[in-house]
C-alpha cells in the first residue's frame, strides 16, 4: 500500500514538472502518428516493424527518466532521510520504479488501442495477429522501455556525478535498434552482438515479413527478461551493500532466484532457436565459397514410403523413417543424401543399428556396417535438428519448408543453393523427389494453422502420396478457395483474392498450349493448391527463384517486401506468368538435372516470349536478358548464337511450338555441352528453311 | 526512553577510522559539538540506524538495542543537515508522504499531521509548496516530518545552517520546546545552537570524544579560567594562542582569553564562562578521552 502511495506521490511530482508529461504525450502521439500514416498505406505489419524510431526515442526518454527519478531524490538528499525510516528507502525506490512501469504499461495500452483503431479494417479477420500485435508492442515497446528505465535507474543509483551521462549514452547506443550501425557483425564473426544487445525491433532495416509476421519468439522474450533482471540484480546488490535491505534468508533466497532466472534467460538466449534475421548475405556468402566440384547425381535409391515426425519448438527437430531400395548396379557400403547444412544430424539408424555418418556442408554420407547389393532394402531412421536461415522457417511462429528444399533427406547429391559464377546470383537447387512416395507426417506445431500439399487426415497428421515431396507452411496465413482452387496466402493480402481468376485464366491458356504442343514429357495443369507466399529475400534478384511447380501444388513466390498487393496479379501478371513458365520448364525436377543455369535462363526467356505471344501478351524477356548481360561469359561467346536466335525468332517456324526444335532444345538443358549443341541445332533449322 | 548508552563505538570506512571508542550517554536535550570532520554526521547516521558501527553497541534504558535496526527506526525522528523535498509538493503532501512511509495508519494520519503542523507552527503554510517556503519554514517542515510517529529520539543535524538570526532564534526555541517530551540530539558546529538548546553535551574531535557531561557542570569546570581584557592591535599579537573571541570596539579590542604565561602581562577581569569559551578551551587544552 505504501509503495502504491509512493507511486502516486512521485507520479504527481513528475506531472507537476510539465516537461515530463509533455515529452510523454509527445512520445504517444509520435507512435500513434506512425500507425496512422501506415494505415493510409494499408501496412499493418510495417507500421510496427518500421517503428524503430519510436523505440529509439522512447529508449532515451526512459533512460533519462530513470536517471532523473534517482537524481531527484539525490538532489534533495532524501536518501538519508528515507533510510532513517523503516523500509522508507526501499518503499520510495519501489514507488519510483512503479512510476516507470505504470507509465510504460499505459504506453503499451494506448499505442495498442490506437493501432487497433486505425488498423482494424485490415486485421480484424485474423485474431491471432491482433494477439501478436499486443505481444509485439509489449515486447519491443514495453519491455524495451522497461530495460532502459531500469538501466538508467540502476546506473544513476550506483554512480553519482556527470559520468552517468556518457554511460547512459553508451547503453543507448549499444541496446537500441540503431546499434547495427556500430556493431553489425562481419562475415567471419561468430556472434551477432547487434542482435543480442538490441532490445527493440531485431531487424530495423527489414520490411515486415507477411508470412513470418512479427518477431515475437520466446528467445526474444528471454532476452528482454535477461536485460531486465541485470539492473534489478545490481539494484539488489546496491541496496544490500548500503544497508537499505537487511541481509536475511528471504533476501538471499530472492536474490538467488532472480540470479538463477537471469542465468537461465542467458542460457536460453545463447542456445536460441530460429529467429527472423535480416542476414540474407550470410547464406549467399556461404554458398559463394561452397565446394561444388563433385558431380551432382541422383542416387540410385527408391523410396516408397516415408514417415516423418516434426517438432518446431525452437527450430526444426525431425525424425524420419523410410525404407530405401538400393538400385545401384554395383555394391556399395555408403549412402549419399543431401540435407541442408543447418540441419544437424544427431543420429542415424539402419535396421535399428547405429551407423556412422558424416555431414559435409549439405552432403550427408552414411557409412554402412557392410556392403549392400542391388535391390537390397534398408530401413533408415534419421534424427536431425537446426535451421537458422531466414529463407526457410520452422519455429513456433512460422513454418516454410517447401518441397524443393532438402529439409527432408534428398536423394540428389547436390547442395541446397548455388551461386552462379557469372551473375553472382543465389540460386535455389531443386530437391523435389519425383518418386511417388507415400508420406505420413506427424507435426505437433504449437503455432498457427499448418498448410500442406498433403491432405490432413487427423489433428497434427497429414498423409498421402506425392511426386514432389512435402511443402509445409504456417504463419500469418489464411486459405481462400476460388474456382475449386485453394489459395494459401498471407492474410494481409486478402484483397488479392478477387484477382486470382485473372491469373488462373491465363495460366490455363498457357498449359493448354504447352500440353497440345507436347513441349513437356508430361502434361502440366494449374494445380488445385497454390501457395502464394513472400519467399524471395532481398538478395533474390532472380524472381524465378520463388515459383515452383509440382503436380499437386504450385508455390507462387514474390518478394517479402510486398505487404498489401491490391490488384497485384492484374498489375504484375506478366511477371507471374514468366515465373510460372519458368517453374514448368526449369524449376521442374522431373525433367532432369539442369547442367548450366545460364543456358536454362536463355531457354526460358526465349520460350516465354513465344508462349506469351500465343496468348496475345507482349513479352520481351529474351531482349531483356540480352541487355542484362547475364549471358556474357568467357567460356562460351554468345554473339553468334544471339544473332542466330534473333533470326530464328523472327521466322515463322519459331511460332510452331510443336516443332521438334523446342523439344530438342529442352533436352539440351540436361546435356553437357549445351551451347555448342544449340548452335548446331539452330544451324540445322536454318538449313531446313 | 530516558537514556541512550553509547558504548565503545567504532566505525571504519575501508581502512579509515572515522569514529574511535566513543562512549557517552544521551539524555534530555543533548548537543553533539565538534568541528567539521569530527565524525558527528557518521555518529548520527549510526544513531539513526542508517549505517551500522564496526564495533560497539548502543542501547536504551528500556531495552531497545541498536542491533534491531527496524525497531530503532520506529523510535527515531531524523532531520538531516540538508533537508529539502520535491519543490512542487505542498507542506501537507510532504508530511502525508513521510507519514505513509513511516507506516502511520490512515485513521491516525490527519491527526498526526495536524499535531506536528501545530507543534512546528506551520498550520498556515500547510498548502504552500516547498519552493514557496523560507529557509526557516523549510527547517520547521523538516522537524515536522521528523516528529511524525511521535519518536522517542529526535535527531537534528546542523539545525540552523542557512537560517537568518531571527529564524535561528525561533528554531532554537522550537527545539527547546520539543526536548521537554523526548530526547533531542542536536549535532552542530555552531556553539550557540547547542548552548541555547541543550542541557548535556559531547564534544567530538577527530573521531574521538573530547569531553561529555551536563552543560552547567562543564562550564563550572572552567569557572575563573576565562578572562576579558581591552587591548590595542599591537598587544593582541602576543595573545594569539590564548584568545577565545575578539570584538572590535573602535581603536580597541575586547578580548576573551584563557590566561597562560604570556597573558599574565595583562590584568584581565574574570568573566562567567560560556560554552564557546569551554569549547575553545577544550579544543586547545582538553585531553581527548
Amino acid at each position: 500500500m505504501n509503495i502504491l502511495y509512493s507511486f502516486k506521490f512521485l507520479l504527481r511530482q513528475l506531472y507537476l514538472s510539465y516537461f515530463i508529461p509533455i515529452a510523454y504525450i509527445g512520445l504517444l502521439i509520435y507512435a500513434s502518428l506512425g500507425f496512422y500514416i501506415y494505415s493510409l498505406e494499408g501496412s499493418p505489419g510495417n507500421a510496427l516493424t518500421s517503428s524503430s524510431t519510436v523505440v529509439q526515442i522512447g529508449a532515451i526518454a526512459y533512460l533519462l527518466l530513470g536517471v532523473y527519478n534517482v537524481r531527484l531524490s539525490d538532489k534533495y538528499d532524501l536518501k538519508h532521510l528515507f533510510s532513517s525510516i523503516k523500509s522508507g528507502y526501499i518503499t520510495h525506490q519501489m514507488g519510483s520504479l512503479l512510476v516507470g512501469i505504470i507509465s510504460i504499461f499505459i504506453i503499451v495500452i494506448c499505442t495498442f488501442s490506437f493501432y487497433l483503431l486505425v488498423m482494424w479494417k485490415y486485421i480484424y479477420i485474423n485474431p491471432s495477429f491482433i494477439v501478436d500485435v499486443f505481444l509485439y508492442i509489449s515486447l519491443y515497446y514495453g519491455l524495451a522501455f522497461l530495460v532502459c528505465y531500469l538501466s538508467g535507474f540502476m546506473v544513476a543509483t550506483w554512480i553519482r556525478g556527470k559520468f552517468v551521462f556518457p554511460l547512459i549514452l553508451l547503453i543507448y547506443v549499444l541496446m537500441t535498434p540503431l546499434n547495427f550501425m556500430f556493431l553489425r557483425r562481419s562475415n567471419n564473426s561468430f556472434f551477432a552482438w547487434d542482435k543480442f544487445l538490441n532490445v527493440g525491433e531485431p531487424n530495423p532495416t527489414m520490411a515486415f515479413h507477411p508470412l513470418y509476421g512479427l518477431s515475437i519468439s520466446h528467445d526474444q522474450l528471454a532476452k528482454q527478461l535477461l536485460f531486465i533482471c541485470i539492473p534489478i540484480l545490481l539494484l539488489f546488490i546496491y541496496n544490500v551493500m548500503h544497508g537499505f535491505l537487511q541481509k536475511n534468508k528471504y533476501i538471499i533466497i530472492t536474490f538467488c532466484l532472480v540470479l538463477i532466472f537471469t542465468i537461465s534467460c542467458l542460457v536460453s538466449n545463447l542456445n536460441g532457436g530460429q529467429i527472423l534475421l535480416d542476414n540474407d548475405a550470410e547464406l549467399h556468402n556461404y554458398y559463394k565459397n561452397y565446394d561444388i566440384t563433385h558431380s551432382w547425381e541422383q542416387q540410385p535409391y527408391k523410396i516408397n514410403e516415408m514417415n516423418i515426425s516434426l517438432d518446431t519448438k525452437k527450430n526444426l527437430s525431425a525424425e524420419v523413417w523410410y525404407s530405401l531400395i538400393y538400385e545401384g548396379q554395383t555394391a556399395t557400403n555408403e549412402l549419399i543424401f543431401s540435407l541442408f547444412h543447418e540441419l544437424k544430424v544427431k543420429d542415424v539408424l539402419i535396421d535399428k543399428k547405429q551407423v556412422n555418418f558424416n555431414q559435409n556442408g549439405d552432403r550427408l554420407k552414411i557409412i554402412l556396417n557392410g556392403a549392400i547389393e542391388r535391390n537390397e532394402v534398408l530401413n533408415i531412421s534419421l534424427k536431425y535438428e537446426g535451421l537458422k536461415t531466414n529463407f526457410y522457417f520452422a519455429n513456433e511462429q512460422a513454418v516454410y519448408l517447401p518441397s524443393y528444399f532438402n529439409w527432408l533427406p534428398s536423394i540428389y547429391d547436390k547442395p541446397s543453393f548455388i551461386v552462379l559464377n557469372e551473375s553472382n546470383l543465389l540460386q535455389r537447387v531443386n530437391h523435389q523427389l519425383t518418386q511417388n512416395v507415400a508420406y505420413n507426417l506427424v507435426f505437433k506445431h504449437r503455432g498457427k494453422e499448418v498448410y500442406s500439399n498433403l491432405p490432413k487426415t487427423e489433428k497434427d497428421e497429414w498423409a498421402g502420396k506425392s511426386f514432389s515431396g512435402i511443402t509445409l507452411a504456417s504463419g500469418l496465413l489464411d486459405v481462400y478457395t476460388k474456382n475449386d482452387t485453394q489459395w494459401v496466402i498471407p492474410f494481409t493480402w486478402k484483397d488479392i483474392v478477387d484477382d486470382f481468376p485473372t491469373l488462373e485464366a491465363d495460366v490455363q491458356k498457357l498449359t493448354s498450349i504447352i500440353n497440345s504442343s507436347r513441349l513437356l514429357p508430361t502434361e502440366v495443369s494449374f494445380p488445385k493448391k497454390i501457395f502464394f507466399l513472400p519467399n524471395l529475400n532481398t538478395v533474390d534478384r532472380n524472381e524465378f527463384q520463388g515459383t515452383w511447380y509440382s503436380q499437386d501444388h504450385l508455390i507462387l513466390g514474390t518478394h517479402v517486401t510486398v505487404e498489401y498487393p491490391e490488384e497485384y496479379f492484374t498489375t504484375y501478371k506478366n511477371n507471374f506468368l514468366v515465373n510460372i513458365i519458368n517453374s514448368f520448364f526449369i524449376n521442374n525436377a522431373s525433367l532432369g538435372e539442369i547442367t548450366d543455369y545460364q543456358f536454362a535462363i536463355l531457354y526460358r526467356a526465349f520460350l516465354t516470349d513465344i508462349l506469351l505471344e500465343q496468348i496475345n501478351i507482349p513479352s520481351s524477356e529474351f531482349q531483356q536478358l540480352l541487355e542484362s548481360g547475364q549471358l556474357q561469359s568467357d567460356k562460351h561467346p554468345i554473339d553468334d548464337l544471339v544473332s542466330q536466335l534473333n533470326g530464328f525468332k523472327n521466322s515463322t517456324v519459331s511460332k510452331d511450338l510443336s516443332s521438334s526444335f523446342y523439344k530438342e532444345w529442352a533436352k539440351l538443358l540436361h546435356s553437357n555441352n549445351p551451347w555448342e549443341s544449340l548452335k548446331n541445332l539452330l544451324e540445322k533449322v536454318e538449313d531446313l528453311n | 526512553m530516558k537514556i541512550i548508552h553509547v558504548k565503545n563505538i567504532q566505525k571504519r570506512f575501508n581502512k579509515e577510522l572515522v569514529l574511535n571508542d566513543i562512549n557517552f550517554d544521551i539524555k534530555g536535550s543533548f548537543g553533539l559539538l565538534g568541528p567539521n570532520g569530527a565524525g558527528k554526521t557518521t555518529l548520527i547516521r549510526i544513531l539513526c540506524s542508517i549505517i551500522q558501527p564496526t564495533n560497539g553497541e548502543i542501547y536504551a534504558d528500556n531495552q531497545l538495542n541498536w542491533k534491531d535496526s527496524n525497531a530503532v527506526k520506529s523510535n527515531v525522528g531524523y532531520l538531516p543537515q540538508t533537508f529539502s523535498f520535491f519543490k512542487n509538493a505542498s507542506v501537507y503532501r510532504v508530511l502525508e508522504y513521510i507519514a505513509k512511509l513511516k507506516g502511520i495508519s490512515k485513521s491516525e494520519l490527519t491527526n498526526e499531521i495536524t499535531q506536528v503542523l501545530e507543534e512546528t507552527n506551520l498550520m498556515l503554510q500547510k498548502d504552500k509548496k516547498v519552493k514557496q517556503l523560507s529557509g526557516g519554514m523549510l527547517r520547521r517542515l523538516g522537524i515536522a516530518q521528523a516528529l511524525l510517529g511521535n519518536p522517542n529520539l529526535l535527531i537534528v543535524d546542523e539545525p540552523t545552517v542557512g537560517l537568518d538570526i531571527e529564524e535561528r532564534v525561533r528554531f532554537r526555541q522550537l527545539l527547546r520546546k520539543l526536548g521537554k517530551d523526548r530526547i533531542v540530539l542536536i549535532s552542530s558546529h555552531i556553539v550557540e545552537d547547542i548552548e541555547n538548546t541543550c542541557d548535556h553535551i559531547c564534544i567530538l574531535k577527530e573521531g574521538k570524544v573530547v569531553v561529555t557531561g551536563e552543560l552547567n557542570d562543564l562550564l563550572a569546570s572552567i569557572d575563573g579560567k576565562v578572562k576579558e581584557v581591552f587591548l590595542s592591535s599591537e598587544q593582541l599579537n602576543t595573545l594569539s594562542n590564548e584568545i577565545i573571541s575578539i570584538k572590535e570596539l573602535g581603536s580597541e579590542y575586547k578580548v576573551r582569553y584563557v590566561p597562560s604565561n604570556n597573558s599574565n602581562l595583562f590584568q584581565g577581569t574574570s568573566v562567567s564562562p560560556t560554552l564557546e569559551d569551554f569549547y575553545v578551551y577544550n579544543m586547545n587544552h582538553g585531553d581527548i578521552q
